[in-house]
């Protein structure tokens, strides 16, 4: 009862949630998620029903009695599950502890129908057995859970891990999602108030700074390397930072034309979703270093670069920024001089009228968003040119593009015609800007990768 | 709807209290009230988006306004050595797993409508309402993170930081001019 009602509630929240944050970035205020452009979502068939989130038909299990499905005709016996590797696990997991409680949130995983979360007060581990495991929830269609009230013990440890499954009538289900620990407190935390929490990605940095080296590994060193990066976060979970899947604690997946989910190894895919922040990225294509007065051959050209132009965000303290670059003429794809220049909007426009990956809510990222996408994990002592995964975003040496835009605007009192832009490789100044976000001039070209909420 | 009426007036008597230099009115807020749970007996913050629970201080200031004590400043080696050594001794706030922030983390509690501090002061107080210069060290002041890098022609290493005057990020001195900068603490809410 209590514990259907929770779901219930958190779902509602969820839903609730979703929908203000579109209007931030202006344009696709109605698209929105992903239902209607996408003619094949052919591998993701439980998604696009989304916003009935709150519909969530079966919630099988009593309250008290976590491990007993109710209808035992729909459902198999959780005792039966057995792991199939080749299904795909979620592979980012949180867990936030509460007063007698936990609340956890994971990715939505590709191809899943259902979760089942295990949790045990011994310590779970990725060869752990199933039948030693204790059921909290079993064919949970949400990527969230918060345990009944009062279910738990504070000052105890607990371990959880999260499995999916194809259907729910499957018996098979996936690996372990990355393995968590919590301990409840009774902290002041209301659960629900996490349902929609996502883990930040983490850097990919795995070698520590020491003081007489560039680079060692984490374990090395001299400056206490236990409190560095290397040291925490999914670069160093054993699930989580498998580099096939990008490298070392990134979870990507390459996107087909048609938005298929594709494999690692595919050579043709022209978006990236990730997996940890929800977000798809376009993906740039190899640069035609056609720039001065030659135009560009490729809508996705990654030499092509756009002035800061933002109508619908400027106001009081925001300039709308620069519809056409003053001085070095235009030369992207779909650059006409009259009503489709090189800026940042009209490129924005010329890709959803295109359907990349076949959506059309795609926007500028926020400071934040482009953050989440940025590699810091390489030492730049060994000239390292890119700040990103070179494996997903493949750049080529004659891309000339550094910095590129977010959509926010960088506030200074006195000067409000700046932006913030982020550089994702480093071409002139020996290696000193990559990774580095600041602000820079609406009027200066820059690159723009875009990015759409793929999952809230 | 709601949301945004509720985080334009806090944000409104923010701008009052803590006379923070903010543009309440065009930039969106990157930090709303609203993403925060604020524990001020405890002196911490948990953050909704990410599951995160910072310490609400920088390291060394206290109390529910933050304006008590001292900031610290301290070398790189000199910070991880202190969060060693509290969460070896008595913890804060009754967890002993405190750690610096990566880059990521850093930058995600910056309120990017407002500058000197980049902070929305109603979850991190910080700014020094008695300085009568607005670019005091404290209210710009420059954290570090424990995420390393360098560059390619030098070979000195460096710690990224974050400016909270503006948000920006850029890399301290671990090495050559061993910089001493301020710092905070974060754990993960498990």
């Amino acid at each position: 009862m209590n514990r259907i009602l929770l779901s219930v509630f958190c779902a509602a929240i969820l839903s609730g949630c979703g929908t203000p944050e579109e209007s931030a970035d202006g344009e696709q205020t109605d698209g929105g998620t992903e239902t209607p452009t996408t003619p094949t979502e052919p591998t993701t068939p439980t998604e696009p029903a989304t916003p009935e989130e709150p519909e969530e038909p079966e919630e099988p299990e009593t309250p008290t009695e976590p491990t007993t499905p109710t209808d035992p005709s729909e459902t198999p016996d959780p005792a039966e599950y057995t792991v199939d590797a080749a299904l795909q696990a979620p592979v980012s997991l949180t867990a936030v502890a509460a007063n007698q409680q936990v609340v956890l949130r994971w990715n939505e995983a590709p191809n899943a129908a259902a979760y089942t979360v295990y949790y045990s007060t011994e310590e779970i581990t990725a060869d752990s057995d199933l039948s030693s495991l204790m059921i909290a929830v079993d064919n949970l269609e949400s990527t969230s859970y918060i345990s009944p009230a009062a279910y738990l013990s504070n000052g105890s440890p607990y371990y959880v891990a999260v499995v999916a499954k194809e259907s729910l009538t499957s018996t098979s289900v996936s690996s372990f999602s990355p393995i968590k620990a919590f301990v409840p407190q009774d902290n002041g935390v209301v659960a629900q108030d996490f349902v929609q929490m996502r883990e930040l990605n983490d850097t990919g940095t795995r070698y520590a700074a020491t003081s007489d080296s560039h680079l060692e590994g984490c374990a090395e060193g001299d400056r206490a390397s236990q409190g560095q990066d290397c040291s925490f976060g999914r670069d160093v979970d054993t699930i989580a930072n498998g580099d096939d899947d990008g490298i070392a604690g990134f979870s990507l997946s390459k996107i087909g034309d048609d938005g298929s989910v594709l494999t690692a190894d595919s050579e043709d895919w022209n978006c990236v979703l990730d997996q940890v922040t929800g977000l798809m990225w376009e993906v740039k294509s190899a640069g035609d270093s056609a720039r001065g007065n030659a135009l560009s051959s490729d809508l996705h050209d990654a030499d092509d670069a756009f002035t800061w132009y933002e109508p619908t965000l400027s106001g009081s303290g925001v300039t709308e920024g620069v519809e056409s670059h003053t001085n070095a003429p235009d030369s992207c794809f779909g650059y006409n001089g009259s009503d489709s220049f090189c800026n940042t909007s009209d490129f924005r426009a010329r890709v959803n009228a295109a359907g990349l990956c076949g959506y059309n809510d795609w926007r500028l990222p926020t400071a934040r968003e482009l953050m989440s996408i940025v590699y810091y994990g390489d030492s730049f002592a060994r000239r390292t040119t890119y700040a990103i995964d070179t494996n997903f975003f493949p750049f080529t040496a004659d891309t000339v593009v550094d910095s590129y835009w977010t959509t926010s605007p960088y506030y200074d009192v006195s000067d409000a015609s700046r932006a913030w832009r982020l550089y994702l490789r480093d071409t002139v100044s020996s290696g000193q800007n990559l990774g580095k976000m600041n602000n820079m001039s609406k009027g200066t070209s820059a690159g723009v990768m875009l990015v759409r909420t793929a999952h809230e | 709807m709601n949301k945004f009426l509720i985080a334009s007036m806090l944000t409104g008597v923010l701008a009052v209290q803590a006379q923070a230099a903010c543009n309440t009115s065009t930039i969106a807020a990157t930090t709303p009230n609203e993403n925060f749970t604020i524990d001020e007996d405890n002196g911490v913050v948990l953050d909704h988006t990410t599951g995160l629970m910072w310490k609400r201080c920088v390291e060394g200031f206290t109390g529910a306004d933050c304006r008590s004590g001292d900031a610290m400043q301290s070398t790189f080696v000199a910070a991880v050595e202190h969060i060693d050594a509290l969460n070896e001794g008595e913890g804060f706030a009754g967890y002993n797993d405190w750690r610096l922030p990566n880059v990521k983390e850093l930058r995600s509690i910056v309120e990017e409508r407002c500058a000197r501090p980049s902070l929305n002061e109603e979850v991190f107080p910080l700014k020094n309402t008695d300085a009568a210069d607005d670019r005091t060290t404290i209210n710009s002041m420059t954290l570090f993170t424990s995420t390393p890098t360098s560059y390619y022609d030098s070979t000195d290493t460096f710690i990224w930081t974050v400016s909270f005057g503006t948000g920006e990020l850029d890399r301290s001195s671990l090495q050559e001019y061993n910089y001493i900068r301020f710092f905070r603490l974060v754990r993960d809410a498990h």
